[in-house]
């Protein structure tokens, strides 16, 4: 499998909820962490900012990954999983 | 015909932007390509505003007020109960990039889908007529075609904003009055007239989805549209020929069209917590007042402006499926229930609960 944008196992967890598919292909989990980086990662890259969060790759695929789970547009979720990603550090 | 000009232009444009993608055309088999990207999932592609009066949703209005209406057995205001049972049902659909269920499409990206809308719409009198009689169901159901075009992530001033078009090739309604209500109408004798209102119809619709302030909380939707009565070989919207009394004949329809505007504002609560987020939705139509008595078909009907107006709250749960609304309604102009549409000048008014599923 070629370098991906996020976290191999967040991006292989954000397949296995968007598509069920159980023997996905590498190109099947590229082109979803293109999509995925495609669709989020300017905002990601705002919002943590803003949150003042490092937006290293492991940062970003962690709380992109929480923002699947979270109401509103994508920004709101993004958002919310910036403060849950700030929240849950020293846990 | 329009309507099958534009079903062509439709399908042309559609095939135009996925060939427009020449990366992913390079990348992916055309079997790939036309592989559904989703199949009976929810995804938000031009959603029906709160306030358009027959969306396939579910929609309780109790307890409302309504004008009295032609055949009534008694005058006066009532107190009714108005509900929409009903759902578009999603089938398939193609996108490209990103698409967890429930969402529009990503930024930059096209969306195209089929839905199937299914709608029963009841209003009943439960106050001063006999035996508190259903006054009429509509039934409604059609082909719906959705695409929509996610705008860059910030657009201007606006967040994750969305242009869509809706258009549905075709759909019937079939309208009925309740059978108490007709046995009470026996006191007007061969006046009362049982108009068969049924027929097809076409509509077309554009929709411009921008989000405001921080993180778009604040979720506008403004929409525009036709609805066109079709494929009835120029009979219109009702028969010539009454149900009852048997025998008798009523004019038939003239002008086969309705445009309609509309928009909606909705400030989405905390993301953190949820909660109450306000909500204002409005719909207007240039509806036309049935003319059953009309001289001649050629003779044009009365037209009047109707506006429906739902101001309220919604209540947002993280991971919750059910999205309920609470809302004060208050609509005005023709009536838009079966055959009542010849009366304008109706009002309708109460509280109610829209639930989103």
């Amino acid at each position: 499998m070629q370098a991906l944008n996020y976290s191999k196992y967040d991006v292989l967890t954000m397949f296995r909820k968007d598509n069920g598919s159980v023997n996905p292909t590498a190109a099947q989990i590229e082109q979803f962490d293109t999509d995925l980086f495609d669709a989020n990662d300017d905002t990601l890259l705002e919002i943590m900012g803003e949150e003042g969060i490092d937006t290293r790759k492991d940062n970003k695929s962690t709380v992109l990954l929480y923002s699947r789970f979270g109401a509103g547009n994508l920004s709101q979720r993004i958002r919310s999983a910036c403060r849950y990603f700030n929240n849950t550090q020293k846990l | 015909m329009l309507h099958l000009q534009f079903l062509r232009w439709f399908a042309l444009i559609c095939a135009g932007v996925v060939v427009a993608c020449p990366q992913s055309i390079q990348a992916q088999s055309l079997f790939e390509i036309l592989k559904p990207s989703w199949t009976f999932e929810r995804h938000s592609y031009y959603d029906p505003l709160s306030a358009e009066p027959r969306a396939a949703e579910m929609k309780v209005l109790f307890p409302a007020r309504s004008s009295s209406v032609p055949f009534a057995e008694h005058p006066g205001q009532s107190t009714v109960w108005d509900i929409s049972v009903g759902d578009e049902i999603p089938v398939i659909g193609w996108t490209r990039g990103d698409k967890p269920e429930g969402e529009p499409t990503a930024q930059k990206k096209f969306g195209f889908g089929v839905w199937f809308p299914l709608s029963f719409h009841m209003i009943e009198d439960m106050s001063k007529d006999h035996s508190k009689p259903i006054l009429d169901t509509d039934y409604r159901f059609g082909v719906m075609l959705k695409a929509q075009w996610g705008l860059p992530s910030k657009w201007g001033i606006t967040h994750q904003s969305h242009i869509g078009i809706r258009y549905v090739p075709i759909a019937h309604e079939s309208t009925h009055l309740g059978d108490e209500f007709t046995l009470n109408a026996r006191i007007y004798g061969d006046a009362f007239q049982r108009v068969n209102v049924s027929y097809q119809y076409w509509e077309l619709g554009g929709s411009f989805e921008p989000n405001f302030f921080q993180d778009g909380r604040l979720e506008a939707k403004f929409r525009g549209g036709i609805m066109h009565e079709a494929f009835h070989g120029g009979v219109g919207w009702y028969d010539a020929e009454l149900l009852q009394p048997v025998g008798g004949t009523v004019t038939l329809s003239n002008r086969n069209i309705e445009p309609y505007v509309g928009a909606e504002l909705f400030y989405s609560p905390d993301p953190d917590t949820g909660g109450l987020g306000p909500f204002l939705s409005l719909d207007y139509r240039n509806r036309t007042v049935y003319g059953y008595n009309r001289p001649s078909q050629s003779t044009p009907e009365q037209v009047e402006g109707s506006v429906n107006i739902l101001a309220g709250i919604r209540h947002i749960r993280r991971g919750a499926r059910i999205t309920p609304s609470y809302y004060l309604r208050y609509y005005h102009g023709v009536n838009p229930a079966g055959q009542f549409r010849s009366q304008s000048n109706y009002q309708l008014y109460g509280f109610g609960v829209l639930f989103r599923f």
